[in-house]
């Protein structure tokens, strides 16, 4: 399976990550280049680039990264104060949980892209649909985690707390929400790369003028290969982007969180 | 057998100050009570929802036309049977059972070498991340320009969808199989293939399920949304956009009903399944 | 004669009427099938003011509940538990616990940790440094005080775990299990460090492990819990000399306490893993 020990971590470390990626591209190119494929239908890297190239001097790229990344922003804030408002509810009074429990495990579980174009008829095209689209997919995350956290803190240290006649308020604020705050966390980092997943989606279907997922689909139905795929690469790179950022925060914040006693 | 009373701390004085003190008489909670108090408010809490539903929609609350009601959605309940939604439901099914299916296929093969072999991971990390983290529907107008409008496409983007869940999970799962058991297999002399079938795979097999779950909802999702994309000829999809384009909303809510339902209990069957596993997990 | 009243016991500057009485406590438990289960039967303990008392018994047998009943964490069917006359009907500041698991919050530092339990009581800021700082050096993490649990050994989170419990100055110090969680130098060592706190103010301390020969080098008496419906089957006065150290586990005395309990375990446990 694994070359042998040694030959295997040097050819690991010897190769760059990088490679499969500009090996596809250099074929793809090619391709093009060659005529092996149609160009219209296909594209090619290099008019890719140039589309992007374009569409940001000329075009409207600017204005539809700054669409997406706002309404991004707005429905993934309205998704942690709700989320973690009714979470903490539900993690601290167990009967909300029970009563909430049944909607959100349907809405947990289910695909949501099955209410659009219920949305679509209620809010119409444009931004409150996207931005309900978007907390849709952010608030559930936020809502579990928070209440998972809050109701599975370590019994010892409960029983800690009750033996030291730690009251409610107290048992509360000093040891269930300080020990709850790394599932919360956890549910945070989640809950981001689904909102922006939220948010394409709802531009693809309900977006106007603006927004990457419009700029996408608008270039897809004028049959516009090398602007749909500029599209599509802005997406990407803003979801790996997003991806590594939370990683990174999730790297330092693990450091810094005590693996407990 | 009881002791003399003391005066001074009658049992109803001193039961009144535990309660106060938030002392439990019993040291356990009760798993079964709690059960069925949960039972209890979950479906009086639906229970109410649909009343208010209902009565908001005839009241005029809300307007029925747009939020449909309860009783418009029950009395639809023959439409599903009348209309065609067997043929698009067929087709949706035939779409995600072909996805799925390929994304187990090709995710777990894919996952376990990945999980096992260095090289591999290093060159296809980059690769899965990318395809993993972008949105699925983004790739939709791509993949339909190049595949068209029928069925091929919604197995593809459910293949998207579905196979790097699994993928990276039983990669996880491959990763980590115990060296201990690895070094006793070995020291059997068991072959490699052998050591796969005992060994590898049931130490995986939590993994994948978490990534069969996972990726049960992305095909869920990906088919569906690429028969809502436009231009397709059948499929669920295709029958929510009619419904809502053509403002039947009851059809509509209706089949969000079934389709979300059916969805929840697909993927709630998975977690559950998930959660047994979990349990013998030596993680 | 009356093995559960103090009278065979050396108890150290020990007062008449027993400081924690513990009279036909039973407690129950209910099983996930609802049904009751009868973890103490009519359980009967005296114990002396400064004296230091082992319980132990098979695995299981309900030495953690006695300590919770005693903390005030479980209320008892029947029965009562007295400490210095008042009864317990919850927890208090006259008792604290040292728990098996540490049970050491994560996100504070040592220092602040052992101020948990200093935090409800109105008391000024300075005076509170001042306690904490005392029972740090007590135990000998006064150069650690701003480290996090997760940077220390077990050993030393335990300490901090008997820092804190000391610092609100209780009546009665509640030991679950403490060492059980650490490996059996640091027990050793941490046996022979509890003795050198203790002695430096001699509260009552109810101390509860499966180890035999920590409950004999530890402690003024040992008593044998007997296997569930538990109850106390023997008490034992271990006449040692104070102050004990480790060589004392190797005396001839040392030994017959030691082999006289192991036997009345040894019927226990058998009897106790026939049952299950």
């Amino acid at each position: 399976m694994n070359l042998p020990g040694a030959t295997g971590r040097v050819a690991a470390q010897a190769v760059p990550p990088i490679l499969p990626i500009a090996a596809l591209l250099v074929m793809w190119e090619l391709a093009g280049r060659f005529g092996l494929v149609n160009v219209f239908l296909a594209s090619m890297p290099s008019r890719v680039v140039t589309a992007i190239v374009e569409m940001a001097t000329e075009g409207p790229l600017l204005t539809d990264v700054l669409t997406t990344v706002r309404l991004l922003f707005v429905a993934y804030g309205v998704s942690v104060v709700l989320g973690v408002v009714l979470g903490m509810l539900a993690g601290f009074l167990r009967k909300f949980e029970y009563g909430f429990s049944p909607l959100i495990w349907f809405f947990y579980n289910a695909p949501i892209v099955a209410f659009i174009p219920l949305l679509m008829l209620w809010f119409g095209l444009g931004g409150p649909t996207i931005f309900v689209l978007g907390l849709l997919f952010g608030f559930f995350p936020i809502y579990v985690n928070t209440a998972s956290g809050i109701e599975n803190v370590d019994p010892v240290l409960m029983r800690l707390g009750r033996s030291f006649c730690l009251k409610r308020w107290e048992m509360a604020w000093k040891i269930v929400l300080p020990a709850a705050l790394p599932i919360i966390f956890a549910g945070f980092r989640l809950a981001m790369g689904r909102v922006f997943v939220g948010i394409i989606v709802g531009e693809i279907f309900a977006g106007s003028r603006f927004g990457l997922g419009f700029r996408l689909r608008n270039a897809a139905d004028r049959l516009q290969t090398d602007e749909s795929f500029a599209a599509l690469v802005v997406i990407a790179v803003m979801a790996v982007l997003i991806g590594t950022v939370l990683r990174r925060l999730d790297e330092r914040f693990s450091a810094w969180r005590m693996v407990g006693n | 057998m009881r002791r003399p009373v003391d005066v001074q701390n009658p049992p109803a004085v001193q039961r009144a100050r535990a309660r106060a003190e938030g002392t439990r008489r019993t040291a356990r909670t009760r798993p079964r009570d709690q059960r069925l108090t949960r039972l209890w408010i979950s479906s009086a809490t639906v229970a109410v929802a649909i009343l208010l539903w209902e009565v908001a929609a005839r009241t005029g609350v809300m307007d029925a036309r747009f939020t449909s009601s309860p009783s418009g959605v029950v009395a639809n309940l023959p439409w599903l049977v009348e209309s065609d939604f067997r043929v698009h439901a067929g087709y949706t099914l035939y779409a995600i059972t072909a996805a799925f299916g390929l994304s187990l296929v090709a995710g777990a093969a894919a996952g376990l070498v990945i999980g096992r072999v260095r090289l591999a991971r290093r060159l296809l990390d980059p690769l899965v991340t990318i395809g993993y983290t972008t949105p699925l529907t983004a790739f939709i107008p791509v993949v339909v320009m190049f595949l068209g409008l029928g069925i091929t496409s919604k197995i593809v983007i459910g293949l998207v969808g579905g196979v790097f869940p699994v993928l990276v999970n039983v990669a996880a799962g491959a990763g980590t199989v115990d060296p201990p058991l690895l070094r006793a297999a070995r020291s059997f002399s068991v072959g490699r293939f052998q050591t796969y079938r005992h060994v590898i795979v049931p130490s995986v097999l939590p993994y994948a399920v978490t990534g069969a779950r996972i990726g049960l909802g992305r095909v869920l999702i990906g088919v569906i949304i690429t028969e809502m994309f436009g231009g397709s000829q059948y499929g669920l999809g295709l029958l929510l956009i009619r419904m809502g384009q053509s403002f039947r909303t009851d059809e509509l809510m209706l089949l969000v009903l079934v389709v979300g339902i059916a969805g929840t209990l697909t993927v709630g069957g998975l977690r559950s399944w998930e959660r047994r596993m979990a349990r013998w997990r030596a993680v | 004669m009356d093995l559960t009243r103090p009278d065979s016991a050396v108890p150290r500057g020990g007062t008449v009427r027993p400081f924690i009485r513990i009279e036909d406590l039973t407690v129950e438990y209910r099983s996930p099938s609802n049904q009751p289960l009868t973890a103490i039967d009519r359980l009967n303990l005296d114990v002396a003011q400064g004296e230091f008392i082992s319980v132990v018994g098979p695995s299981g047998c309900g030495k953690s509940t006695l300590l919770m009943a005693v903390d005030g964490l479980l209320q008892p069917v029947e029965g009562r538990i007295e400490i210095d006359g008042t009864p317990v009907t919850a927890p208090g500041r006259d008792r604290a616990v040292v728990f098996q698991e540490f049970a050491l919050l994560p996100w504070r530092t040592v220092r602040q940790n052992v101020a948990f339990g200093l935090e409800g009581q109105r008391m000024s800021k300075a005076r509170r440094e001042e306690t904490v700082s005392r029972y740090l050096r007590l135990v000998g993490l006064e150069n650690f005080a701003g480290h996090y649990p997760s940077q220390l050994s077990g050993g030393m989170r335990q300490r901090v775990g008997i820092a804190r419990a000391l610092a609100v100055e209780p009546q009665v110090l509640l030991m679950d299990e403490p060492f059980g969680a650490l490996d059996a130098q640091t027990r050793e060592i941490l046996g022979e460090e509890l003795l050198r706190i203790w002695d430096a103010h001699q509260r009552t301390v109810l101390f509860i492990t499966h180890d035999i020969d920590e409950a004999v080098f530890l402690s003024d008496r040992v008593a044998v819990m007997t296997r569930r419906p538990a109850r106390i089957k023997e008490i034992m006065a271990i006449d040692l000399p104070r102050p004990r150290t480790i060589e004392v586990k190797s005396s001839k005395p040392f030994g017959q306490y030691r082999r006289r309990i192991w036997d009345m375990l040894h019927d226990e446990a058998i009897q106790a893993s026939r049952e299950r």
